[in-house]
C-alpha cells in the first residue's frame, strides 16, 4: 500500500498520540537514547541487533572466503601461506555456521515473531538482550583472534587429536571451543524463549493450526537447538578438559577415542544444517503465498514435513564419517535415513511448485530470491542423495564435491532465502523499501556468480581435489575449474555490495511504506507506519491463517485500538498470554523492559571465558560468581507480586495478571532449560558407553567403587530431598509457614549431606582424571551432578530469601515451583548417574 | 612423474574434459583420455572405482531429470501468470513430493546397498598380499612382508602392487587422522589413531597412480600425497625382492664418504638405511631404496639428484612447515656427498 | 469428538510428533545393538541367522506395527473431522478444523515414519553385519 492508499487508515502528521491509552502505552514501551540504547532488551530492537551482528559477520566469513578463493586462482600460488590459509577456512567455516547463519535466523526469529502472533514482545525480553551480548562479544572475541594471528586452524570441525595439545598447543584450539562455548549460549537462550513464546504468547484466534509457517518453522528449529547444541557444548568442554588439565576422552594412549568427538560434533553437525535450513524455508513458505497471492497448499503437509525432517536430521550425524571405518550395516542405517530425509524436502518443494502454479505469481526481488533458492536448493538436495550413498560417498567424501553440495544446501537453501527475507521485510524495520531495480541486479549478480563459483566444484572434487588443501600442483586438471571458481566469486561478492550500497541507500531514499507494501496476508503486516516497538496498537482477534486476506476490517479496528490491550494502566509493558493449543486468553503477562542487567551479566560471563581461554583459572572463578550473584539480582527484581489479581486485557476481558505451576511462563521456559540440561546428561551418559564399547579391553570390568552400600545410601538421601521438597511445596500452598520451612530446611541439609557423604567416597576411590578415560568420565558425571546439586542449594537458599522478605506466599509461589522443579530434575539425574556408575560395567 | 605428473592435460583439455561432461557425460565414463597419474574418480582402473563411477552417471542423469522438472514447472508458473494452472493442487505435492522420491529412492538405496562391498577386505577373494599403509605428518609409511618371517620391507610415499589380484591393505596412524585415498582404483577410508581400517582393492590395469590425504591433517595437508604403482605380477615380485634387500654398500670412495657424513651428521637418528649402522631411527621415512621412488616428499617434488641436495639442505622451500629440520649449514662437499649417496640407494 | 477436544496441550504436540518419536528410538536402538553387538563380537545364531540380526529384524516389526496402529487411528479421526467439516467454513467449527489438522499431521507423519522404518529396515536384511 503506497503513501497515498494509507490515508484513508489514518492521518500520518504528528504521529500525537490519540488517547490516554495510546500515550501510556509510548511511555511504557518508549526506546531509550543514546548509549542507553545497549540497554534495550525489546525484541524489535534486540532483533535488529542481532540481524545486524549476524550481517556483518557474512561480510567478513565472505572476505575469507574471496582469500581463499585469490590463494586458489591458480596452482602453487604463494600469495596465502599454509599457516593463514588453514586459520582462513577454518574461520570461514566457524563464522558462518556459529555467528551468521543459526545467529541471523534467530534474529529474525526474534524479530518477527511476537509480531507475526501478534504479541507485544517476547516473553523473556532480557534473555534476548543477554543472549545477543553473550553472541555478540563472543564473536567478536572469536573472530578478533584472526587479527592476532591466533585463529583456529583445525577446521570447522576440529577433530582431535589435529586438535589435541600435542599437535596443536597454540591458544588457537582453545579460542575456538571457549569462545563458542559462549556464544552457543546466546542460541540455547533464544531457542528457550522463542519456544516459549510461540506456544504462550500468541493473538486470541490465533490457534497453533492457524499459525504462519515461519512460526512453526522457529518452533522447529528451537527445539532442534535444543538438543543439538548440548552435545556439541559437552564435547567441547570435555576437549578442553583434556587440552587444560590433561583429562582423557579422546585420547587412545588413555582409553579415549577420537572417534567419541567426530559422534558428538556429528550428533550435533548435521541437525545444525536443518536448523539452518527450516526457517530458511519457513520464510520460503511466507514470501511464496504473499507473492502466488494465495494461500500456501498443503500447509498441514509442510509443517508435517518440518517437524519429520526436524527428527529425523537427528539420526543423520554417522553420514559425516562413511570413510572411518564404521560396519557397513551401521552406515546403511544413516544411508537409510538420508534418503527419508528427502521426502519432507521434497513435499514442501512441491507445496511451493503448487502454490505458485494455483496463484497468480509476481515476480517482484523477494520472489525472485526464491526462485534462485528453488534451483540452487534442489540441486543440492540432489547431490545431498547421492553423496548419502554409502559407496559415492568414500570417493567424493572431503573433496570439492562436498564443497560443492554443502553450499549449494546451506547458500542456495539459506543465503537466497535470507535476501528474499531481507528484502521482503525491510520494510516493516526501516519504513522504506529497498529498490527493485538495484535488486535485480543483486539477485542476478549473487546467483551467476554462485553458479559459477559451486557448479564446477562438483566436477574439481570428482578430479580428485581434497577440500582444505591451500594449494595444488598445476596439471591435475584443477587449474582452469579453480580459476573459474574464483572468478564467480568475485562476481558473488559483487552482488553483495550493490546489496549494501542498496541497503545504505535505501534509509534516505527508499520509497516510504504506509502499511502492508506486498498486500500479505500475516500479522507482521498488521501494523501502520509510524511502527512502534509495541507493534499495534491493540493485540488483534483472529479467525484464520491469512488474517489481513480474510477480516476486511481488522487493520482499521486494531489501529483504533478496538481489540486487546489497547493500554497500559499501570505503566507497565504487558503482553497476552494465550492456550498453546486453542490461543484462548488466559493470562496478561507483565514483561519487563530496558535494563543494563542482561549487558552486565553478558559482560561478567564473558571474563569467565576470556580468563579460562587465558588459563587464568582464578579469575574464571570469580567472574562466575559475579556473573551468579547479576543472576540472582536479575531474578529478584523481575519477579513481581501484581496490584490486583484480575486486570483488563480489552475487549471487555478480565484476565489474571499472575499465573503459577504449570502455566506460568517462567515454569515453561525452566522446562525447556532443563531439557537442554538433560541433553547434555544424556551425552555424558553417551560418552560413558560408548568409550566402554571402544575399548571393552581396557575398561575396567568393576565399577569405580564397590558395595551396594554407598549406592542406597545416596540414593535414600536423594529421594528423601525430593520428598522433603514436595512436602515444603504442599505445606507452603495450604499456607502452612511451619510445615513449609521444615520442609525447604530439610531439602536443605539433605542436599549438603548427600554432597558431604559422595564426595568422601568419590575421594577415596582413587580415580586419577589423567590416567584413563573411564576415570575421566566418571568425574564427569559426578561432577555434572554435584554441580547441580550446588545450584540446587543456591535456589533453594534463594527461595527461603523470597519467602523473608515476602515475596512469595502461598499463592504467589513461582520461585518455590520453578526451584522443586529444578530439585526434583537434578534428583533424577543424580540417581540415574548413580545406577549407572554402580552397576554398569558389572 | 613429478609434481605435475605430465604436460599432456593442459587447459584445454581440461576445458574439453568439462565440455565432455556437459554434454556427453557418460561417454567419458567409459573411455576417458589415459593419463597417468591424474587422480580422477571418473577415470576408474578398479572394479570398486567402476560400480561406483557408474553409479554417479546413472544418478548424474537421474538428477538432471528432476531438476529439469522442477524447474520447467517454476518457470510454467510465471509464464501462466494471469490465469491459475489446474496443476496448481494438492495432488501435486502427493505425486511430485511423496511418490517421486518414494521411487526413486527405494530404487536407489536397493541398488546402493548391494554395490561397495569389494572394498571391505575378505569379501571377495582373500587377499594374496597384505600392505600396510601408516599415515604421518604429512608423509606416508608403507611396509611390505619381509622375506620369510623376516621384518617386514618398509619404504614411503610410494605404493606397488601388483595388477590383477586382490591386495589387502591394513591402514593406520601415528599421529592424526589422515584418509587414504586413490580415486582411480576405490574411495577413501581413514587413518585413526588406535584402530587399523582394512579395505581391499583390485587395480586392473598397469600404471602410476596418484593418491592423496583426504583428511585435514595440519600444515601440510596439501602436499601429503603419493603415488601407486601397478605392476605386471612377475614384475611386481622382482621389485619386491629388491625392496626387501637391505642397501647397496656404497663402492666408491665418494659414496663412502656420503654415507658417513650421513651417519656423522645425524641423518640415522631419524632415518633407516637397513644394512647400515647407525641409521635407525624412524621418525622419517626409510631411506633404504630412496634413490627408486618417483618422488620426495610425500610426492612433492620430483626425485634426482638436484632435488635430493635442494631437499636436505632447506627442505622448507619446497614443503614449508614440514617436521624435517633445514640443514643449510652443511657446507657443499657434505650436502653433494650425503646427496650422492642417498641417489645410489636403489 | 469431546475427549479429543479435551486433550491437554502437551498431550495433543507429543501425539502430534509421536509417529517420529517412535521410529527415531527404533533407529538408536537398532544402531545400538549393532554397534554393542559388533564392539563384542557376539556371534550367537539362531535358526541361522546372527542374534543380533533377529534383534534388529524384530524391532523393525514391531516399529512398523505400533507406527501403523497410531496412523491408522489417526486416519480415522481424520476422515471423521474431515467429513464433519465438510460444508463448513473453517471459522465456523475451529475446533473440528484443529482436530483435522493434528489427525492429519499424525497421520503424515506417520506414512513418513513407516516409510522411513522399511529404508532402514532394508539393510538388515541385505548387508552382512559388522563387515
Amino acid at each position: 500500500m503506497s503513501e497515498s492508499d494509507a490515508s484513508m487508515l489514518r492521518p500520518l502528521a504528528g504521529d500525537a498520540p490519540r488517547s490516554p491509552g495510546e500515550a501510556r502505552l509510548r511511555k511504557a514501551w518508549a526506546k531509550p537514547q543514546g548509549i542507553a540504547m545497549l540497554s534495550a532488551v525489546n525484541n524489535t530492537i534486540v532483533g535488529r541487533y542481532i540481524i545486524a551482528t549476524g550481517f556483518t559477520f557474512f561480510i567478513l566469513g565472505g572476505i575469507l572466503a574471496l582469500l581463499m578463493r585469490a590463494q586458489l586462482i591458480v596452482p602453487e600460488n604463494d600469495l596465502i601461506d599454509f599457516e593463514l590459509f588453514n586459520q582462513l577456512f577454518t574461520m570461514h567455516g566457524t563464522t558462518m555456521m556459529f555467528l551468521f547463519a543459526v545467529p541471523i535466523m534467530l534474529g529474525f526469529a526474534v524479530y518477527l515473531m511476537p509480531q507475526m502472533l501478534g504479541a507485544r514482545d517476547l516473553p523473556f525480553p532480557r534473555m534476548s538482550s543477554y543472549g545477543f551480548w553473550c553472541y555478540f562479544i563472543g564473536g567478536v572475541l572469536v573472530f578478533g583472534s584472526l587479527f592476532i594471528g591466533a585463529a583456529p586452524d583445525g577446521g570447522w570441525f576440529m577433530y582431535p587429536p589435529l586438535t589435541s595439545l600435542t599437535y596443536s598447543p597454540g591458544i588457537n584450539t582453545d579460542i575456538w571451543l571457549l569462545g563458542l562455548s559462549f556464544v552457543e549460549i546466546a542460541s540455547l537462550v533464544a531457542a528457550t524463549e522463542l519456544i516459549v513464546g510461540i506456544l504462550k504468547t500468541r493473538a486470541p484466534g490465533l490457534s497453533i493450526n492457524r499459525m504462519p509457517i515461519f512460526a512453526w518453522a522457529v518452533l522447529v528449529m528451537a527445539s532442534m537447538i535444543v538438543i543439538a547444541f548440548p552435545p556439541l557444548l559437552v564435547a567441547d568442554i570435555m576437549l578442553e578438559l583434556e587440552r587444560a588439565f590433561g583429562w582423557s576422552f579422546f585420547d587412545v594412549e588413555r582409553g579415549g577415542d577420537p572417534l567419541l568427538w567426530q559422534h558428538l560434533f556429528w550428533f550435533f553437525g548435521h541437525p545444525e544444517v536443518y536448523i539452518i535450513f527450516i526457517p530458511a524455508a519457513g520464510v520460503v513458505s511466507m514470501v511464496v503465498a504473499t507473492f502466488a497471492r494465495r494461500p500456501l497448499f498443503g500447509y498441514t503437509w509442510v509443517v508435517a514435513a518440518m517437524i519429520g525432517t526436524g527428527v529425523i536430521s537427528f539420526a543423520l550425524w554417522v553420514h559425516h564419517m562413511f570413510a572411518t571405518g564404521m560396519p557397513r550395516m551401521s552406515l546403511s542405517f544413516f544411508s537409510a535415513a538420508s534418503m527419508a530425509v528427502a521426502v519432507p524436502a521434497g513435499i514442501q518443494v512441491f507445496s511451493w511448485l503448487a502454490t505458485l502454479l494455483g496463484g497468480r505469481p509476481v515476480l517482484k526481488t523477494p520472489l525472485l530470491f526464491v526462485y534462485g533458492f528453488l534451483f540452487t536448493f534442489v540441486l543440492g538436495g540432489l547431490t545431498g542423495v547421492m553423496v548419502a550413498l554409502v559407496p559415492f560417498d568414500w570417493q567424493v567424501h572431503d573433496t570439492y564435491f562436498v564443497v560443492a553440495h554443502f553450499h549449494y544446501v546451506l547458500f542456495g537453501g539459506m543465503v537466497f532465502p535470507l535476501f528474499a527475507g531481507l528484502y521482503y521485510w525491510m520494510p516493516l524495520a526501516s519504513g522504506r523499501l529497498l529498490s527493485e531495480r538495484l535488486g535485480r541486479w543483486v539477485f542476478w549478480l549473487m546467483f551467476l556468480g554462485f553458479q559459477i563459483t559451486f557448479l564446477p566444484m562438483h566436477l574439481t572434487g570428482l578430479l580428485g581435489m581434497p577440500r582444505r588443501v591451500y594449494t595444488f600442483p598445476a596439471g591435475m586438471g584443477w587449474d582452469t575449474l579453480n580459476l573459474i571458481s574464483t572468478v564467480g566469486a568475485f562476481i558473488l561478492a559483487a552482488g553483495v555490495l550493490v546489496f549494501i550500497v542498496d541497503l545504505f541507500a535505501h534509509f534516505r531514499r527508499g520509497e516510504r511504506v504506509i502499511h502492508n507494501p506486498w498486500e500479505a496476508g500475516t500479522l507482521d503486516w498488521l501494523p501502520v507506519a509510524p511502527f512502534q516497538p509495541w507493534t499495534t496498537f491493540s493485540v488483534p482477534l483472529v479467525h484464520g491463517r491469512y488474517p489481513l486476506w480474510d477480516q476486511r476490517e481488522l487493520v482499521a479496528e486494531v489501529d483504533k485500538g478496538g481489540h486487546f490491550l489497547p493500554d497500559a494502566p499501570v505503566g507497565r509493558r504487558e503482553t497476552l498470554v494465550t492456550d498453546m493449543i486453542t490461543a484462548e486468553p488466559q493470562q496478561v503477562l507483565r514483561i519487563p523492559s530496558s535494563s543494563w542487567i542482561p549487558l552486565s551479566a553478558a559482560i561478567a560471563t564473558s571474563v569467565f571465558f576470556v580468563a579460562a581461554i587465558a588459563k587464568e583459572y582464578a579469575w574464571s572463578l570469580i567472574a562466575a560468581a559475579v556473573t551468579l550473584a547479576i543472576f540472582i539480582l536479575w531474578a529478584w527484581s523481575n519477579a513481581r507480586i501484581p496490584e490486583a489479581d484480575a486486570v483488563d486485557a480489552g475487549k471487555g476481558m478480565s484476565l489474571p495478571a499472575y499465573v503459577t505451576g504449570i502455566h506460568s511462563h517462567s515454569w515453561a521456559g525452566l522446562s525447556i532449560g532443563l531439557v537442554v540440561d538433560f541433553a547434555a546428561f544424556a551425552s555424558l551418559l553417551f560418552t560413558y558407553f560408548y568409550l566402554w564399547t571402544a575399548w571393552p579391553d581396557s575398561w575396567p570390568t568393576e565399577p569405580f567403587t564397590t558395595g551396594w552400600f554407598p549406592l542406597v545410601i545416596g540414593i535414600l538421601i536423594l529421594a528423601a530431598s525430593s520428598y522433603a521438597m514436595a512436602w515444603a511445596s504442599r505445606a507452603n500452598r495450604r499456607d502452612d509457614g511451619r510445615g513449609y520451612w521444615i520442609g525447604i530446611l530439610a531439602v536443605f541439609a539433605l542436599g549438603a549431606l548427600f554432597m558431604a557423604f559422595v564426595i568422601p567416597v568419590f575421594a577415596r576411590s582413587g580415580l586419577d582424571p589423567t590416567r584413563h578415560s573411564f576415570d575421566s568420565t566418571v568425574w564427569a558425571i559426578i561432577g555434572y551432578h554435584l554441580l547441580h546439586m550446588g545450584v540446587g542449594l543456591v535456589l533453594a537458599t534463594y527461595t527461603m530469601a523470597r519467602t523473608l522478605a515476602g515475596h512469595l506466599t502461598s499463592r504467589h509461589n513461582t520461585d518455590l515451583n520453578n526451584t522443586a522443579l529444578f530439585w526434583h530434575y537434578t534428583v533424577g539425574i543424580g540417581i540415574v548417574s548413580l545406577l549407572v556408575l554402580f552397576l554398569v560395567p558389572f | 612423474m613429478q609434481k605435475a605428473p605430465t604436460g599432456i592435460l593442459s587447459i584445454s583439455s581440461a576445458a574439453a574434459r568439462l565440455l565432455a561432461l556437459l554434454s556427453l557425460g557418460g561417454g567419458l565414463s567409459g573411455c576417458s583420455i589415459t593419463i597417468e597419474g591424474v587422480q580422477s574418480a571418473l577415470d576408474p582402473r578398479s572394479s570398486i572405482a567402476g560400480e561406483i563411477s557408474q553409479v554417479w552417471w546413472a544418478m548424474f542423469w537421474g538428477s538432471l531429470i528432476i531438476l529439469a522438472l522442477v524447474i520447467a514447472l517454476a518457470l510454467y508458473a510465471l509464464k501462466r501468470r494471469s490465469r491459475p494452472s489446474r496443476l496448481g493442487h494438492n495432488s501435486l505435492i502427493i505425486v511430485g513430493g511423496v511418490l517421486l522420491p518414494v521411487v526413486t529412492l527405494s530404487a536407489l538405496l536397493s541398488y546402493g546397498l548391494n554395490i561397495g562391498h569389494d572394498f571391505k577386505s575378505g569379501s571377495a577373494a582373500p587377499a594374496e598380499l597384505t600392505i600396510e599403509v601408516i599415515g604421518k605428518r604429512w608423509w606416508w609409511e608403507v611396509r611390505y612382508p619381509g622375506q620369510g618371517n623376516g621384518p617386514p620391507a618398509v619404504s614411503a610415499n610410494e605404493i606397488h602392487m601388483p595388477a590383477g589380484v586382490p591386495v589387502e591393505f591394513a591402514l593406520t596412524t601415528t599421529d592424526v587422522i589422515h584418509s587414504f585415498w586413490v580415486p582411480n582404483l576405490a574411495g577413501k577410508i581413514d587413518m585413526i589413531p588406535g584402530k587399523v581400517n582394512r579395505v581391499q582393492i583390485q587395480a586392473d590395469t598397469p600404471g602410476v597412480y596418484r593418491g592423496q590425504c583426504a583428511e585435514y591433517c595440519g600444515a601440510q595437508h596439501a602436499w601429503m600425497a603419493f603415488y601407486v604403482v601397478v605392476h605386471p605380477p612377475e614384475e611386481f615380485e622382482a621389485w619386491l625382492r629388491n625392496e626387501q634387500a637391505p642397501a647397496r654398500t656404497p663402492d666408491s670412495t665418494f659414496l663412502r664418504q656420503g654415507r658417513e657424513s650421513f651417519i656423522n651428521t645425524g641423518c640415522g637418528a631419524c632415518h633407516v638405511i637397513r644394512g647400515v649402522e647407525g641409521a635407525v631411527g624412524t621418525l622419517g621415512p626409510d631411506l633404504t631404496h630412496v634413490s627408486s621412488r618417483l618422488s620426495l616428499g610425500a610426492a612433492t617434488v620430483d626425485n634426482n639428484l638436484g632435488t635430493l641436495a635442494g631437499w636436505i639442505a632447506d627442505s622448507h622451500t619446497m614443503k614449508p612447515g614440514n617436521l624435517m629440520p633445514p640443514f643449510a649449514a652443511f657446507d657443499g662437499a657434505t650436502l653433494r656427498a650425503i646427496a650422492g649417496y642417498l641417489e645410489s640407494l636403489e | 469428538m469431546s475427549p479429543q477436544t479435551e486433550m491437554p496441550p502437551h498431550r495433543r504436540l507429543l501425539l502430534l510428533v509421536l509417529p517420529v518419536l517412535v521410529w527415531f528410538a527404533y533407529f538408536l536402538l537398532t544402531y545400538a545393538v549393532i554397534a554393542v553387538g559388533c564392539a563384542f563380537s557376539i556371534r550367537r545364531e539362531l535358526f541361522g541367522f546372527g542374534i543380533v540380526q533377529w534383534i534388529a529384524a524384530v524391532s523393525t516389526i514391531v516399529t512398523f506395527a505400533i507406527i501403523a496402529v497410531i496412523g491408522i487411528q489417526a486416519f480415522r479421526r481424520w476422515r471423521e473431522a474431515h467429513n464433519a467439516m465438510k460444508w463448513r467454513e473453517t471459522t465456523a467449527a475451529p475446533d473440528i478444523d484443529r482436530l483435522r489438522f493434528f489427525a492429519l499431521g499424525t497421520l503424515l507423519l506417520s506414512l513418513l515414519s513407516l516409510i522411513a522404518t522399511v529404508w532402514v529396515g532394508l539393510p538388515i536384511l541385505i548387508v552382512p553385519p559388522c563387515a
